[in-house]
């Protein structure tokens, strides 16, 4: 099975979930598992499926700052999006049946990643853990018999505009959540290639692009995310 | 609408949001940072928990859980059948 790498490309929170739902349509038969780095633009904060959108974000503070945000497939808990961020689409017999287990997989390859820019961490389910503080959150979900794997690393943190973003305090922001910048020189690229590395390990893989039906079915399902149905069903 | 929340051993919060009427249940939800797919399914679960009352202690609501999870093909992390029929059992109390 070959794996496709797609490199870091910019989208807007909507259409970020449109991908990542596009490709769980099909891969595995017209489409390879996919592994792919985006950024946020603009930058954005996410909830879980099963969190309610107005207690965990401040969406005025989001609207003064420019900034979207979104309820996910997934369930999992609230994240602030800047700059670094995966997913990871395949067939559901590639990982783990169990969704604890498949964190446990693929969070392997970032804590192995994170090491090699010089950051020893731990896992807690589906967070990244230096000193008790989370440097890598993700979420997962299974749709359509794949995995949708979406994971972030906090590379930087402005520590004043989380707080009022997650409905939060700085002080428990500065207690709970990390960044790359507080324990390692590493730049973003650095950070981007050590993943890369990490996540393609014993795997037969190519660098690739997005086909033009992909792209177009990923812009149909990212009107239902951007759509305030979707994001205050909760 | 009556609410109750617990954190799980996996560090998630689950909050239980109850209306009763006679002692029980007409209305629930059921929302945190966990994990359940499928999810619509899973949601469809919290739905069918309507109807449950005093009559039933926790252990018999979490058999309940059980049953309806392995029928509808549902898997869950970071909580568990029995962190929801801890919370649903606090509000019949």
């Amino acid at each position: 099975m070959k794996w496709r790498i797609i490199r870091r490309e910019l989208h807007n929170a909507a259409m970020n979930m449109g991908i990542d739902h596009a490709l769980s349509l099909g891969v595995g038969e017209k489409i390879p598992p996919t592994i792919r780095f985006y950024s946020w633009n603009p930058t954005a904060v996410s909830i879980g499926y099963f969190q309610k959108l107005h207690e965990k974000v401040n969406t005025e503070k989001c609207s003064d700052y420019g900034i979207d945000y979104i309820r996910r497939m997934s369930g999992g808990s609230s994240c602030f999006h800047n700059n670094i961020s995966y997913s990871i689409v395949a067939p559901v017999y590639v990982f783990s049946r169990f969704l604890k287990e498949s964190f446990r997989e693929i969070n392997q390859s970032v804590v192995n990643a994170l090491k090699e820019i010089g950051i020893e961490t731990s896992i807690k389910l589906d967070d990244i853990l230096v000193d008790g503080k989370v440097i890598s959150r993700s979420s997962a979900t299974i749709k359509n018999d794949a995995i949708i794997y979406q994971g972030n690393i906090f590379f930087e943190m402005d520590i004043k505009k989380v707080a009022q973003l997650l409905h939060s305090r700085e002080e428990k922001i500065r207690d709970t959540l990390t960044s790359v910048s507080e324990h390692s020189k590493a730049t973003e690229k650095e950070v981007l290639t050590a993943l890369e590395k990490s996540f393609s390990a014993d795997k037969d893989w190519e660098y690739g692009t997005f086909s033009k039906e992909e792209l177009i079915k990923a812009q149909e399902l990212s009107l239902t995310y951007s759509s305030r149905k979707w994001n205050f069903m909760r | 609408m009556i609410t109750e929340k617990l954190k799980t051993e996996d560090g998630k919060v689950v909050e239980l949001s109850i209306r009763l009427d006679n002692g029980v249940i007409k209305e629930i939800d059921i929302e945190g940072d966990f994990y359940a797919y499928p999810e619509e399914k899973f949601s469809e679960l919290v739905q069918s928990l309507k109807g449950i009352g005093r009559a039933h202690n926790g252990y018999a609501i979490a058999a309940l859980l059980s049953k309806k999870k392995r029928e509808h093909g549902i898997e869950m992390a970071g909580f568990d059948e029995y962190d929801i029929a801890k919370l649903i059992e606090r509000v019949l109390r």
